[in-house]
């Protein structure tokens, strides 16, 4: 049996020899890269990254009875988890707990358990340091209300007199991008603490995107990743990824970008423009970047 | 006339040219995707048509299986053999990029790794219908 090739040989042991040598040729390449280092080759299976949400982290470290998965927190870093948001008006850091000593949270078993009794927390929660807001994160002075470039029309403007009730999420450092849902979202855009990334093609950009966010295109950091490196965040430490919403993956795949860049406050936001646009929120077109809090 | 066309494509010169053609295509996208392989991982992602726990195993092997078809081809060393590989892979991907583009999905195909960056669309669907074409035309066998 067997179709010949013009050589006389069976076309068929051919076609299964390329493959073989292929397959050959491409687990050794890999298994010699992944011997050369950690950071080299690629796992033979290949895991889907479930990331933590910001929301989810809140409401974990509220419950005592709550572990939080902890391989994605930065060791290095203090950890802030602030479970009760604080205000932008007037923060209560009464909640906020010291300092993790080592800086590092202390795990067990992979887990960093959030009870009670665990060495580097106290209270149930996660450390924040010395009561002090995360690195980087500056909160408004009482009086600025936050201004909203084009805010919708019947959007209620906060009271003049009265102290802005505002309530700013907290963002951990992490070694993973954390998603975040459109209402935390919002806060952290009306509070002005973190810088808006736009993942989508320029072309989409300047047909909508989010008032003050910045163009980066992943599929130009793809290319080039040094690109990131460009990023100018006006020593804002949060990074707020977006794209399309849905199925889009380009917030995701950047954000994992900005962290390889050294970024660690880099938030997902999982309605994307879409889902912003639709509640009314602050949008412009072209290829300006617009204005934001 | 159906015979005249098929007999003129059978014949060995324009058969070589044909795979010589294929092969230079073929190591061209090998290359670029041995280069980042991490890249052509994610890449694969984004068509979302493969589970995730084989896509880095499709990312390190394809691209050799790629690279040996196309020095197959290109040196005429179980060239036949090189080109219905060739053929299936390119029927492969054409539809890939088929279903990605009928899904609206807007991402950069990495067909060629970080070589040559083009997005799925009309475009691409078109010019990997060309290929598959050729590939087909190249695994045809030489007229004796």
């Amino acid at each position: 049996m067997g179709v010949q090739d013009e050589q006389g040989g069976n076309l068929w042991r051919g076609i299964i020899a390329i493959v073989l040598v292929g397959l050959a040729l491409g687990a050794g390449h890999n298994a010699m890269q992944r011997a050369a280092g950690p950071r080299h080759g690629l796992a033979w299976i290949k895991r889907e990254v479930k990331l933590m949400s910001l929301e989810g982290l809140a409401e974990a470290a509220t419950n005592d009875s709550t572990t939080v998965d902890s391989s994605a927190l930065a060791g290095a870093a203090p950890v802030v988890m602030d479970s009760t948001p604080h205000t932008v008006a007037a923060r209560d850091t009464s909640h906020m707990k010291t300092t993790a000593k080592s800086g590092t949270p202390n795990t067990k078993d992979g887990k960093l358990n959030a009870k009670g009794g665990t060495p580097n927390t106290k209270g149930g929660k996660l450390n924040a340091k010395g009561g002090k807001p995360a690195p980087g994160v500056t909160t408004p002075p009482a009086t600025a209300a936050p201004a909203k470039p084009s805010a919708p029309a019947g959007a209620a403007a906060p009271a003049a007199t009265a102290a802005p009730t505002t309530v700013v999420p907290t963002v951990p450092d992490t070694r993973e991008p954390l998603e975040a849902h459109l209402a935390s979202i919002r806060k952290l855009y009306d509070a002005g603490v973190a810088t808006f990334v736009d993942a989508r093609s320029p072309e989409e950009y300047a047909e909508g995107h989010i008032s003050g966010a910045v163009s980066m295109p992943f599929d130009e950091v793809f290319k080039d990743p040094d690109k990131v490196k460009t990023l100018v965040t006006h020593g804002r430490s949060i990074v707020v990824t977006y794209c399309g919403g849905g199925e889009c993956d380009l917030s995701r795949n950047l954000a994992f970008s900005l962290i390889d860049a050294g970024h660690k406050k880099v938030l997902v936001f999982l309605e994307g423009y879409p889902g912003w646009k639709d509640s009314g929120a602050p949008v412009i077109t072209g290829t300006a970047v617009g204005t934001s809090p | 006339m159906n015979g005249g066309v098929f007999a003129m494509l059978r014949n060995p010169v324009l058969l070589r040219l044909a795979r010589i053609a294929l092969g230079l295509v073929m190591l061209a996208a090998a290359l670029g995707k041995i280069g980042d392989a991490s890249g052509f991982s994610l890449q694969i992602h984004n068509f979302r048509l493969a589970p995730v726990w084989s896509e880095n195993l499709v990312a390190m092997t394809l691209p050799w299986i790629e690279l040996c078809a196309g020095l197959a081809l290109c040196l005429g060393i179980r060239a036949r053999a090189g080109a219905v590989l060739g053929f299936v892979m390119m029927l492969v991907f054409t539809l890939a990029v088929g279903s990605a583009w009928a899904r609206g999905l807007d991402f950069e195909c990495g067909c060629f790794g970080k070589a040559s960056a083009s997005h799925i669309g009309a475009n691409k669907f078109f010019e990997n219908i060309g290929l598959t074409v050729l590939a087909l035309v190249a695994s045809l066998r030489a007229r004796d």
